[in-house]
């Protein structure tokens, strides 16, 4: 079973944010994530690697920004008005991802999420949890940790 | 039971309790015959045995048991205060303070061996022969000297009086559960029921001690009622965590039979005139001392996280506030402008106050050093008086928790190679007592904090060589320097001037330290000396580490803030000024010659604009006594500047020491002008 949930009871529900890099569908697991924003200004931060879009105000806050399409290794598209910030959360820290568009939210029964093995064993599967199937639609379950990393590697 | 919850509660007020008894012992070395301080501290030491046994620390208690088994005989004057009372004393308050650190971090409370304290503390309370063994070692576990009431003439007529107007006096014992955790708690809601029945005239221990857990599990209570004693009773049972309520009526013949008081109330009604107008005279000014007390203490603990959202909260809120503003003036909306500029009014306090929540008196700080000074200077066998001055002093949260080591360790400078042994004090005509000084005081938008002694003050000649000796200048440096830059080489690193290394200081660590530690708060740190007459180091801090003024710039599309205390002046030059000295750039002011830094290529921000301009903003900065010219493309303006941190993910980061919001809501970075040069 994936790393997603437990997975062990029958009915097992994954609730999942689902969202757009390009043509394909990502979900986050909606325990990561706090809010969902507009694209607002993006303050670049010098030394960074280049995934690291910067840092926004969240309210008075400051808020990292990754480029979820650049940390996935997917081939870049400019911003529209459906390019969203999702807001997660993991251990205390807080960053923002931007995405193409946010479609909906969903519930994904555990038993319908492979893991990642079955699909592709190259090295980007470090990010991926699982892949959902719902009648036919793929839902690439996202492994925050792995996208966030250790603070210490990104620097 | 869990206790879990309660670990920080605990932490920190026996943190409190420790300091207090710090400053008792301290206090009573000055004056052994003092006979409060010795309350003070016993009662500091109970509290703190209450509590770790309720934590279930038996190693705490145990110690602070066997502490108080001496205090106790000290405050009864059966022991007389000496020397190695005192010192033993310090070494249990140090080893408690190793101990409760030991259970915050997690580890046992054993680690440290407490056996030979204990033992020294048991010989001394036993080994005593006027020492009352029983009542020693039966302290007030069983029921404390303080825990049964004593009635007072004052208290009897009081009684009497009452009993006259048709009113019971009743003698009320009250055992608190032993899982009871919030003492305090109960005992107020005791008090409070027992208000409510009638009038509650003395309670063994007094109220504030209640109040302050200064109890073990039981205390009593005179209460003058109408109601029966079952009513009581039931009142005071339905109250959780009670074991056990005992009532006893008192009998009006009872205080009748007093010979005395019976001779009062029968021949000298004056007396008792007097007597009862006295009582309340007593009993208005103890409650005027209470509320006194009451007012000094009431303060709220709040997670400084919680300041920070506030500020973060405060923050945002300017910002709408000025987005509103233009909108006002965009669309001439005179209502709305009007009812911002009280808006504004109203924003400016708020931030203040938030502010200032986040200060706090510098006495932290300083509070734990006369009892170190008072170690290191009987280590070094010297006579040292410590004064302190503006303790009151506020400073930002963040500051006070990072000043106390460089403190620390410039006291401890001044002690091991400023001020002389005694002998050489004499010999040199000054008193044998050396005289340091910690003052803090407000300057400006800053404060100053200097460490003073009156001691040897350092030689300049001194210096010099050491610094050619060490390599770190050359003879020509050196011949050219003024007495003053010389001294200024001490807080250079591996830097140390004693010849002979002790355990105190000389390590060549620590100058350096210290001005590194300052610095990264945003301060500055300098020293003036003169030869035999002392040294003042002087550390100059902003007032705040959260809010700061700075100077706006803008590289290509980009802005950035560099903080205004390292700002020297802002030039405007033109490309021919920039001139080339080994292949680095410079420009010449005033006949100094300055490096120069592009912002924009140490950066690497992107290029929009390609065109390159003719006239050129420099940002003349400093860095100590180094100066460094910053070239930018515009220049915004200054501005009060809010420092948030970038978060956990983006630590580290060189030449950005964090951000902050604009008026506009966009984020600007903060460079670290000490990291760009």
């Amino acid at each position: 079973m994936a790393k997603v949930e437990k997975g062990n009871g029958i009915n097992e529900e994954v609730q999942v944010v689902a969202f757009k890099l390009r043509k394909e569908e990502y979900g986050f697991n909606i325990l990561s994530v706090q809010e969902i924003k507009g694209l607002t200004d993006i303050t670049r931060v010098p030394f960074t690697p280049d995934f690291i879009k910067g840092v926004i105000n969240l309210r008075g806050s400051v808020l990292p920004v990754i480029d979820l399409k650049k940390r996935l290794g997917l081939q870049d598209t400019s911003y529209t008005e459906s390019t969203r910030i999702v807001v997660v959360k993991i251990d205390d820290i807080s960053v923002g991802m931007i995405v193409d568009a946010v479609t909906e939210v969903l519930s994904i029964d555990a038993s319908h999420i492979d893991t990642a093995k079955s699909v592709s064993d190259n090295e980007s599967t470090r990010f991926i949890n699982g892949i959902g199937n719902i009648d036919a639609r793929l839902i690439i379950m996202l492994n925050i940790d792995e996208i966030v990393g250790a603070p210490g590697e990104s620097k | 039971m869990d206790t879990n919850q309660y670990m920080e509660m605990f932490l920190e007020e026996s943190r409190e309790h420790l300091q207090s008894l710090n400053d008792g012992l301290l206090a009573l070395e000055n004056n052994p015959e003092d006979l409060s301080v010795v309350n003070e501290i016993f009662r500091n030491a109970h509290t703190l045995k209450g509590m770790s046994a309720t934590m279930g620390y038996n190693r705490i208690a145990e110690l602070t048991h066997e502490m108080e088994n001496v205090l106790d005989l000290l405050r009864k004057e059966q022991l007389k205060m000496n020397e190695t009372i005192i010192d033993i004393l310090f070494k249990c308050v140090d080893s408690l303070e190793q101990m409760i650190e030991n259970v915050g971090n997690g580890d046992a409370e054993d680690l440290v061996d407490v056996s030979e304290l204990v033992r020294q503390l048991n010989a001394i309370s036993s080994g005593n022969p006027v020492a009352d063994k029983s009542a020693a070692e039966t302290p007030p576990a069983t029921a404390g000297p303080g825990n049964t009431i004593v009635l007072t003439d004052t208290d009897r007529s009081v009684i009497e009086k009452a009993q006259l107007s048709g009113l019971q006096a009743m003698h009320i014992k009250v055992r608190l559960a032993d899982s009871c955790l919030l003492k305090s708690a109960r005992a107020y809601m005791v008090m409070n029921a027992l208000d409510e029945l009638g009038d509650a005239v003395k309670a063994a221990p007094p109220v504030e001690d209640l109040e302050q857990e200064k109890f073990e599990r039981s205390f009593e209570v005179i209460l003058l009622t109408a109601v029966e004693e079952k009513v009581v009773e039931d009142a005071l049972m339905s109250i959780s965590e009670i074991d056990q309520v005992e009532i006893e009526v008192l009998e009006k013949k009872e205080h009748k039979e007093t010979p005395a008081a019976k001779k009062e109330s029968m021949h000298a009604p004056e007396a008792i005139s007097k007597n009862v107008s006295e009582a309340p005279k007593k009993q208005a000014a103890n409650s005027a001392n209470h509320e006194k007390k009451i007012h000094a203490g009431q303060s709220v603990r709040v997670d400084i996280e919680k300041l920070d959202t506030l500020m973060n909260l405060m923050g945002e809120l300017v910002i709408n506030k000025v987005r509103l503003e233009q909108i006002g003036t965009t669309h001439r909306l005179a209502d709305l402008t009007e009812t911002l500029e009280q808006m504004d009014r109203v924003t400016t306090d708020l931030q203040s106050v938030v502010m200032k929540v986040r200060m706090v008196p510098v006495g932290q700080v300083f509070n734990r050093f006369p009892r170190m000074i008072r170690d290191l200077a009987k280590e070094l066998d010297k006579e040292i008086n410590l004064t302190i001055e503006g303790e009151e002093t506020e400073l930002d949260r963040t500051v006070i928790d990072e000043i106390g080591d460089p403190l620390m360790h410039l006291l401890r400078n001044s002690l091991d190679h400023g001020v002389e042994h005694p002998k050489d004090r004499e010999a040199k005509g000054k008193p044998r007592t050396g005289e340091v000084g910690l003052i803090a005081r407000h300057e400006g938008n800053n404060v100053v904090i200097m460490v003073t002694d009156d001691g040897n003050g350092i030689n300049a000649d001194v210096i010099r060589k050491k610094a050619v000796e060490k390599g770190m200048i050359s003879q020509e440096e050196a011949d050219n320097m003024d007495d003053g830059d010389a001294v200024r080489l001490v807080f250079l690193p591996g830097f140390s001037t004693a010849d002979e290394i002790t355990d105190v200081s000389g390590r060549g660590v620590g100058m350096d330290v210290v001005r590194s530690k300052i610095e990264s708060l945003g301060g500055h740190v300098d020293v003036e000396t003169k030869i035999d007459e002392g040294s003042v180091f002087k550390i100059k801090l902003p007032l705040t580490l959260a809010i700061i003024q700075a100077l706006l710039v803008k590289v290509q599309e980009e802005m950035y803030a560099i903080p205004l205390g390292s700002i020297d002046s802002t030039i405007n030059i033109t490309l021919d000024d920039i001139k080339t000295v080994q292949n680095k750039e410079v420009i010449v002011l005033r006949g100094q010659i300055i490096p120069i830094i592009r912002l924009g290529d140490v950066l690497n921000v992107p290029k929009v604009d390609k065109a390159e301009n003719e006239d050129i903003f420099v940002v003349i900065v400093h860095l100590g006594d180094r100066k460094a010219g910053i070239v930018v493309d515009n220049l915004i303006g200054q501005q009060e500047i809010v420092i948030k941190t970038l978060g956990k993910l983006l630590v580290g980061l060189k030449i950005i020491s964090g951000a902050t919001v604009l008026g506009d809501g966009r984020v600007a970075l903060i460079l670290d002008v000490g990291a760009l040069m």
